[in-house]
């Protein structure tokens, strides 16, 4: 008993052997293949097809009803094999034809044939390594892949920018997303390096280097043994070559190896030549070198043997483990996409304020874009993530979920959301065109006690609360509170500044400062408090170690830092302020009564140091009229406008000395450590 | 240098001339052109007949159109055009000037081999 399959050509409906099937296919297939580099590739199938069917009908009236096996091999016979199409339609490396169709004036048949066809950009899924994105390429500049190839194994590795190992990588999951895969005929005519395993010594990347260079393989051997054993970069050559060229297998690879031209006589005389494979011709002494290798060959293949089964299976794991992984990060960055938009949009998820607020400004979204904006960057960010899940996807299952109407509305979506955002973002950058604030005045009587000022408890800091401390000769403590708040106009940046409120409160002797501002609900407009705390003059006080972190431009001018403020005491004189208990008091202090510091951001303006209250007597140099200075960059230097030159050095005794000199009116200043 | 080769190459312009000249003599079916080809033995195979008559339509020589068959499916007709006219004289003139000077050529050759 035999099974039937039906099956339909050129619409009419055939009975055939199963045997005789699977050869109509194979053949169908590999015309189909070879055809599909043609112009009108679908006509000739067509016309193909329905001269198949006409054979076969003719068949079935004269014999039995079934076409069998026998009946397609004769079938091929007739219409000939792709090999025969190669050798009497492939012309192009022939002169002799061109010169004919010149001769005769009429269309150069050739030429429109080849180059009249548009190429397009695909990945190539007949001659892949990871996605085919790299021999798509080629096959669209008409290239080998293996430059391709290099080029980006090259960038990724490049030992320069990071940043552009990212970039390649991110690029080719780009095109590999976005690309529509496709089964691509390589040109014939380019010449391809291969590995040849024939005239190996490892797996046949000299042999295959030499046939592709046309140089003897005896040269490339040794230039390879010895770039091994100069330091080893052949190695990563030869095996980053092994994983990269395809081994010459068919004889049609093999003559695109040699760059001859494929037809049909050509097919035959290496088919010939095959037959009788002479030894390689290499001089004993170049054999001895190989033996190793050889060996080392041996030992590679009894490995793969043994370790096939296991690395192939190891391998399935890793790339269900990357489909996983990929799955999960798409998935975990959708999530969070989406508990964004949703807190966008006003709907308020106590649980999720915890697992983002304290890497996400939440605000940000929650007040300051409208729905649309929303629903837009939803829209633009949320369609990456997908086609990272589909990419997990891809890897687990081995095809292509994605087809090309699937990629296409989704890169529309894309450019949508990315267009509509171009629109939005204008409007969104209106809200904060202008800049206001309110200022708000407290003071606070100093108790008997220590005084002390401290950060409040809870809550999160955010770099938009700046104290300074200053002295003043009352007798209270005055807080100077302005809160700046941007807006599309003076009035809204006031009001959106208004709303806004910063808590500072007075229990008993401590005032607390606390921690951010309080939005109210105010949409978010950049705002920001700057306060001024004015501290009654010879009035000891206490700071908060935590009080650091919103203290700002106090500490550090006079002399002092934040390791400084635990336990110890503090004074504010006309000098500025001043540490009673700090072990070691601050010497190099340009001190300066009086600074106002300022919360519109003026630039500071510091007095001229009055040198009495320095226990040392600075030593005075007189240099004079230098018009240019060059220091060392770890001084503190002061200039300022005086009647005459005067260069006066304040340092410790256990300081390093400084050296001064004049060269051409210039004064440099350095350590006599530096070299000159 | 190689016979089989050269033998295709030979055959290989000569065959598009026959092929415009058959469907010169008025429409006709792609079959019947194939059996006049391979009976000819111009043709080996019928496989690569397709592919030339696609290269020729496309060079707007040759054009085709669809009529209805007792025996199964429409058949495609082919009927040459103008400018597959002129084409066609052209060649043929060549055809007549290459026969002559290869027949030229060959006489000669074998003359000399006799004396």
């Amino acid at each position: 008993m035999k099974k039937n399959i039906s099956i339909n050509i050129a619409g009419t409906l055939f009975h055939i052997e199963e045997s005789g099937y699977h050869l109509l296919e194979e053949y169908l297939k590999s015309i189909n293949a070879y055809f599909s580099t043609f112009d009108d590739h679908k006509d000739i199938i067509e016309d193909i097809e329905s001269r198949i069917s006409e054979i076969f009908l003719d068949k079935r009236s004269t014999e039995s009803e079934v076409i069998l096996l026998s009946d397609v091999k004769s079938l091929i016979t007739t219409m000939g094999t792709v090999t025969d199409f190669e050798a009497s339609l492939d012309t192009d490396n022939n002169p002799s034809s061109d010169d004919l169709s010149d001769k005769e004036g009429g269309v150069p048949k050739d030429q429109a044939y080849t180059n009249g066809k548009k190429r397009k950009l695909r990945r190539n899924t007949k001659n892949q390594l990871i996605g085919g994105v790299a021999s798509g390429f080629a096959y669209y500049f008409k290239i080998d892949p293996l430059w391709v190839r290099l080029l980006i194994l090259g960038l990724f590795f490049n030992a320069l920018f990071i940043g552009l190992s990212t970039a390649t990588l991110i690029t080719y999951i780009l095109l590999w997303i976005a690309l529509p895969g496709a089964s691509l005929i390589e040109e014939t005519q380019v010449k391809k390096l291969y590995r040849n395993k024939e005239d190996r010594v490892i797996v046949g990347v000299a042999s295959g280097i030499s046939a592709y260079f046309g140089i003897d393989r005896v040269v490339i051997r040794l230039l390879l043994l010895l770039s091994i054993l100069l330091g080893g970069s052949g190695i990563i050559f030869y095996l980053v070559l092994w994983i990269i060229t395809p081994e010459a297998v068919s004889i049609t690879e093999k003559m695109k190896m040699e760059g001859e031209p494929i037809t049909l006589s050509n097919i035959e005389t290496n088919f010939k030549n095959k037959l009788k494979v002479v030894e390689g011709d290499e001089n004993p002494f170049i054999k001895v070198i190989m033996i190793p290798f050889k060996l080392l060959a041996v030992v590679l293949e009894t490995l793969a043997k043994i370790l096939g089964p296991l690395l192939a299976f190891l391998g399935e794991v890793l790339r269900i483990a990357l489909g996983i992984g990929f799955i999960l990060i798409g998935l975990g960055l959708s999530f969070v996409l989406l508990i964004i938009f949703l807190i966008a949009l006003g709907i308020n998820l106590s649980w999720s304020d915890v697992m983002i607020s304290s890497f996400f400004p939440l605000e940000l979204f929650a007040s300051s874009i409208n729905a649309l904006t929303a629903v837009t960057l939803l829209l633009v960010f949320m369609i990456p993530m997908l086609a990272i899940v589909l990419l997990g996807l891809t890897i687990i299952t081995k095809r292509s979920l994605l087809n090309r109407y699937h990629g296409a509305t989704l890169l529309t979506l894309s450019i949508l959301g990315i267009a509509r955002l171009s629109f939005l973002t204008p409007a969104t950058i209106k809200d904060f065109i202008t800049e206001n604030y309110v200022q708000i005045t407290q003071n606070f009587e100093p108790t008997d006690s220590l005084f002390t000022l401290t950060l409040a408890q809870g809550g999160q800091i955010n770099d938009r609360v700046h104290l300074y401390l200053a002295g003043h000769d009352k007798s209270d403590f005055k807080a100077i509170s302005r809160i700046m708040s941007r807006g599309n106009t003076l009035e809204n940046a006031e009001n959106n500044a208004a709303d806004v409120s910063y808590a500072i409160v007075q229990e008993g002797n401590e005032i607390i400062f606390a921690r951010d501002i309080n939005l109210n609900r105010t949409p978010y407009r950049f705002q920001e408090a700057e306060i001024t705390l004015y501290i009654p003059f010879g009035l000891p006080f206490k700071m908060d170690a935590d009080l650091g972190k919103i203290l700002r431009n106090t500490l550090y001018p006079n002399g002092y830092n934040t390791s400084n403020l635990n336990g110890n005491k503090w004074i504010f004189d006309q000098n500025g302020l001043n540490c009673i208990t700090c072990d070691l008091p601050p010497f190099d202090t340009p001190t300066s009564p009086n600074i106002e510091y300022s919360t519109t951001r003026k630039p500071m303006v510091q007095s001229r140091p009055t040198w009495e209250e320095i226990d040392l007597e600075p030593p005075i140099y007189d240099f004079e009229n230098f018009k240019d200075i060059t220091i060392s960059s770890h001084l503190y230097v002061t200039i300022e406008q005086a009647d005459h030159y005067y260069v006066a050095l304040k340092k410790k005794p256990k300081d390093e000395d400084l050296q001064f000199k004049m060269v051409a009116n210039k004064l440099i200043v350095k350590d006599t450590a530096d070299r000159d | 240098m190689n016979i089989e080769n050269t033998q295709v190459q030979m055959r290989k312009g000569i065959l598009e001339f026959c092929i415009l000249h058959i469907i010169s003599r008025g429409e006709v079916y792609a079959t019947d052109l194939l059996e006049e080809l391979t009976t000819a033995k111009i043709m080996v195979v019928e496989g690569t007949l397709y592919p030339l008559l696609t290269r020729l339509r496309k060079a707007e020589l040759v054009s085709y159109k669809w009529v209805e068959s007792k025996a199964g499916p429409p058949r495609k007709y082919y009927v040459i055009t103008k400018q597959g006219s002129a084409f066609l004289i052209a060649l043929k003139s060549t055809w007549v000037e290459l026969s002559l000077s290869t027949e030229k050529i060959i006489s000669v050759v074998s003359t000399k081999v006799k004396k």
